[in-house]
């Protein structure tokens, strides 16, 4: 297949709210002093920052760039040195506002003594949450990061892909408005990685709010809407992930595989409209989809693993409401999961309603049914075989599409340069 | 491993046990006793086989595996006191049983202090985590089980061939040490501990990140650590009893050994001192014996007629004291005991504990004095007593006039010789005692304060953690805590180890003067003087920072059987609890919600 593509890689997503910042600092500047009191570096140099509501953000930068002091401040873990941080209008250091915070640091800083249950259990109580409801949370979560398996054994004993999982879930046990994430990736497999990806884009989908903070450019481009670029505690770059990486001077152009003469035909037709064909290459899958591709493969052969089971449950946890139609009763257990999550905590004992908070902001705003098909999909063949025993899944499953949006690519300009001859050898 | 699983594993349980005991008793009905005895016996081994089979099944479950734990526990339990029964070993068998027993109250305990922590809310949160890192992080389980041995295996270090009332007092004093030290320490380190490597590692990010303010925190953690010592305090306190009757049904030497140790050693008794006569009296002995120390010696107690400085005021009304407990040959002193009650109790005397000094050599050892108790006499004749040794003589609750007992005490002219002076100490030579209440209750006041004093060394030890890294907050922390519980020994040993020139002075009188005096004692070359009045200064402001635990000790009072009160409790309640504590606790929350809990990595 040879594909022409000139839709952008990331549809506007209709449901930010651009209008509500959750997030805003105003020349932040982080200065480290020596014992003397003595300015020694400025981590963070001024920089201002605006998250939106239900927008993922993403903080890009090598090691020392100053992303993570940033995360730490507006997290109230460290105080700036001069400027303003505002998060949902509110000083960091608000404890209200830690109600609707999820927070993933860059590495999981555990209770060794506690096992994943407790683990769990102790960050749900910090929410005040009542004892059926976090129970309830729990149990979804740990099946959710794959570790209802192993949740008795201690903390201390997992690998550190396991202790990333369990930090994830500790991150959503009060299904936080903003999820602060940092470096969420590291040590996780590319299984991982595909399904905190996946979480991101659908926790989005949900209107939440997500900062990321990543030096792995590839992670950051496929789920950002905005990203910042620092350098040495300043931001040099900032917009739409889009606006940063189009190249306007490029079409690219995909289609179903041509012969030599349907290029030579393609070449003439531009040549006449004064354009040349710079490069025509057969595409390559990513090596993520292939490594993925293998390991679902291996999984629905049965073969047996020691880790983390893989993200089966996430996959259903995370379609909500838009994959019901299209899964059979399993989704509908992932929609049921991930809603229960999100329900409003009625068996709190301390219920505090976010006054930023929109009602229903909640609830999945209605996505375009083109994207919602696409995006389960993409998560249905990811993650179906990693249960033990997979029922037939309804939809073939077949090797996933990295690009997504077939159905919005505009292919008027393909059609009229190669006619209707095209069109019947499609047939 | 699923509940169908499990249900059917009781189901056949049940069958087990019903159906044995059915055919045992079908057995015993038709008269075959043997055949019944066997088949029950059957049964039962049957079920402990399903039962050691659903541990097996199960042991990946928490819960399961705490009943495993406890079983073995109790099978290891068992067997050794089987063993030490059949080797006649009386002590390793009472010893071990104790263990056991202190053992499963705490892990009882702790299921009960872990189940009321169960609610959502941080602070309960907190304190539950807490409780968890000290049973599995090992540090305080150490000291946990160190004290949990320790208890029941003092009796056997005791010697039989001593005095019953010394065994228990001994037991008494050192069981309460052991448990007040061994917490006490266990106390700082955890405190410490848990804060501090928070820090370090990090997991304070996530708990700080979610909606608990840096005061529920510390509090969180403080009660965690004073429910945990709730607990331990209680089961030692629990184990020192048991013990303590134990050791108490013990051979005693003789009747008059029971005696004292159930009317001088388990008993809360209230001590009366006489007071000395105030008024004029006093201060005619006062302006004579300064006259006469004054003409004696001007150079040290001042030239006569000139104005008399604090510190001689003192001193010479306390040689009038001591003069008035002296009795001299052929005189004789009355002492009046206010206040004095009726025993509580049956059989119960009021005291009188008297310990006489002669001021020479007496005949084999032996003082004699006539003794009149509201002017009657004692007894016919003059009473003889061992020199320098304590002596109780029992006085009847009847001879008590509206509250007073006025003891008279001569030093009786003796037949062709002359008994020397004789006298008593003025803190605890002549007193009046009388039983006020039960051991028991004394040992609950006496574990609570000791509770209190761990309540100050938790917070002390969390501010110490807010702002410092282990070890040094570890230092300091038990630097603390050894000034507070010598505290009245530093204060005197700093008194005597340099002398301001002008004498005692108020705190702030000496903030002022003593820079004045430091430049004196260098213009005059006395570097080492003044390196000794800077070392006082700065021992005595540290020690204004450090509660007078000395004061609240419990145990020498507990273990001489005299009665912690309810004043002093509330005292204590008061001093070390509320103002102590409550001081420390506001210092450490100051330094914490305003510090950074990251670090900045660049």
């Amino acid at each position: 297949m040879t594909t022409f593509d000139t839709t952008p890689r990331h549809a506007p997503d209709h449901s930010a709210d651009t209008s509500e910042l959750i997030v805003k600092c105003v020349q932040l500047t982080k200065m480290f002093r020596d014992f003397w009191m003595r300015n020694r570096v400025k981590a963070v140099n001024a920089i201002d920052l605006e998250v939106r509501r239900g927008e993922v953000f993403g903080l890009l930068g090598p090691n020392g760039s100053g992303k993570s002091t940033t995360i730490k401040m507006i997290l109230g873990l460290l105080h700036p040195t001069a400027g303003r941080i505002a998060v949902f209008g509110h000083h960091p250091r608000d404890v209200a506002i830690k109600k609707q915070i999820g927070f993933l640091p860059e590495e999981t800083y555990l209770y060794r003594f506690l096992n994943a249950r407790e683990t769990l259990d102790y960050y749900g109580r910090l929410f005040h949450q009542h004892r059926r409801h976090r129970k309830q949370r729990i149990e979804t979560l740990l099946e959710m990061v794959g570790l209802d398996k192993v949740a008795n054994r201690p903390v201390g004993e997992y690998s550190k892909g396991m202790q990333r999982r369990i930090g994830l879930a500790q991150a959503l046990i009060n299904d936080p408005q903003l999820l602060i994430l940092d470096e969420p990736t590291t040590g996780l497999d590319p299984i991982g990685t595909r399904q905190i990806k996946d979480l991101i884009l659908e926790l989005k989908h949900r209107g939440k709010t997500i900062l990321l903070c990543s030096h792995l450019l590839a992670d950051v481009e496929d789920v950002c809407d905005r990203v910042s670029i620092m350098f040495g505690g300043k931001v040099r770059r900032e917009g739409t992930v889009d606006q940063l990486l189009v190249q306007e001077s490029l079409t690219n152009i995909q289609t179903s595989q041509l012969s030599a003469d349907d290029i030579e035909a393609v070449e003439q037709l531009l040549q006449q409209r004064g354009k040349h064909v710079e490069r025509v290459e057969q595409p390559r899958q990513k090596l993520e989809t292939l490594f993925l591709n293998i390991v679902h493969e291996a999984q629905t052969e049965g073969a047996d693993t020691s880790g983390a089971t893989g993200g089966g449950p996430l996959a259903g946890f995370l379609r909500g409401e838009e994959g019901a139609a299209a899964h059979s009763g399993q989704a509908d257990e992932g929609e049921a999961m991930i809603n229960r999550l999100t329900e409003p905590a009625k068996w709190d004992d301390d219920t505090v309603e976010s006054p930023h908070e929109p009602a229903g902001a909640t609830k999945t705003p209605p996505p375009e049914a083109g994207q919602a098909v696409e995006r389960d999909a993409v998560l249905d063949d990811l993650l179906a075989g990693s249960e033990p025993a997979p029922a037939p899944p309804k939809k073939p499953t077949s090797p996933p599409e990295p690009e997504p949006n077939d159905e919005d690519v505009d292919t008027s300009v393909l059609d009229s340069l190669l006619g209707d001859e095209t069109k019947q050898d499609k047939q | 491993m699923t509940q169908r699983n499990w249900k059917t594993w009781l189901g056949i349980f049940a069958a087990i046990l019903v159906a044995g005991q059915g055919v045992s008793w079908l057995l015993w009905a038709q008269g075959w006793v043997a055949a019944s005895h066997l088949t029950a016996w059957i049964a039962w081994l049957a079920a402990a086989a399903w039962i050691v089979r659903g541990l097996w099944l199960w042991r990946d479950l928490p819960r399961v595996q705490k009943a495993t734990n406890f079983i073995l526990g109790t099978v290891a339990m068992l067997l050794v006191v089987l063993f030490a029964q059949a080797m006649g070993y009386t002590s390793l068998r009472l010893a071990v049983t104790g263990v056991y027993w202190m053992a499963v109250g705490f892990f009882l305990g702790l299921m009960l202090i872990r189940a009321l922590l169960a609610f959502g809310h941080p602070i309960l949160g907190v304190a539950r985590t807490l409780i968890d890192e000290a049973i599995r992080m090992k540090v305080a389980l150490v000291f946990i089980v160190a004290l949990v041995l320790l208890v029941p295996a003092l009796p056997m270090a005791l010697d039989p061939a001593e005095l019953l009332k010394y065994r228990v007092q001994s037991f008494l004093t050192w069981s309460l040490m052991a448990t007040g030290v061994l917490l006490s320490l266990m106390t700082i380190f955890l405190a410490v501990g848990t804060i501090t490597n928070e820090v370090s590692m990090r997991q304070i990010f996530l708990t700080m990140t979610k909606p608990v303010s840096r005061g529920q925190y510390l509090a969180g953690k403080w009660l965690g650590i004073a429910l945990l010592n709730v607990l331990l305090v209680a089961v030692c306190g629990g184990g020192i009893y048991v013990f303590t009757q134990l050791l108490v049904q013990q051979q005693a030497q003789s009747p008059a050994d029971r005696m004292q140790v159930e009317q001088e050693v388990l008993a809360a008794r209230v001590a009366i001192t006489p007071e000395p006569p105030q008024g004029t009296d006093m201060s005619a002995l006062y302006q004579q014996r300064l006259q006469r120390v004054r003409q004696q010696d001007p150079a040290q107690f001042g030239e006569p007629d000139t104005p008399v400085p604090t510190h001689i005021q003192r001193q010479v009304q306390q040689q009038v004291v001591a003069q008035w407990y002296t009795i001299g040959p052929r005189q004789s002193q009355t002492y009046v005991f206010r206040n004095v009650r009726a025993p509580v109790g049956e059989n119960q005397a009021i005291q009188f504990r008297l310990k006489p000094r002669a001021a020479g050599t007496v005949p084999e050892g032996y003082v004699h004095l006539d003794i009149r108790i509201n002017d009657r006499p004692y007894q016919a004749g003059p009473v003889r007593l061992s020199d320098d040794t304590v002596h109780i003589l029992r006085i009847r609750a009847e001879a008590i006039e509206n509250g007073e007992l006025r003891m008279t005490i001569r030093n009786p002219a003796m037949n062709g010789w002359e008994q020397p002076s004789i006298s008593f100490n003025t803190a605890d030579g002549l007193q009046m005692l009388y039983r006020a209440g039960g051991f028991e209750s004394n040992l609950l006041r006496s574990l609570a304060m000791i509770w209190l004093r761990l309540g100050f060394l938790a917070m002390l030890g969390l501010t110490a953690g807010t702002f410092m890294s282990f070890p040094t907050a570890s230092l300091l922390s038990l630097m603390v805590y050894v000034a507070a519980a010598a505290s009245g020994f530093l204060h005197e040993s700093l008194q005597s180890y340099a002398t301001f020139p002008g004498g005692e002075m108020s705190a702030w009188d000496r903030i002022v003067a003593v820079p004045a005096l430091l430049f004196a004692s260098l213009a005059a070359g006395e570097i080492g003087e003044a390196l000794k009045l800077l070392i006082r200064l700065f021992g005595q402001t540290f020690m204004l920072l450090v509660p007078a635990f000395g004061e609240f000790n419990p145990t020498p009072l507990l273990a001489d059987g005299l009665t912690v009160s309810w004043t002093l409790l509330r005292n204590a309640i008061l001093q070390v609890g509320l103002i102590w504590t409550g001081l420390t606790a506001v210092v450490g929350w100051a330094i914490f919600r305003s510090r950074e809990l990251a670090r900045v990595t660049v």
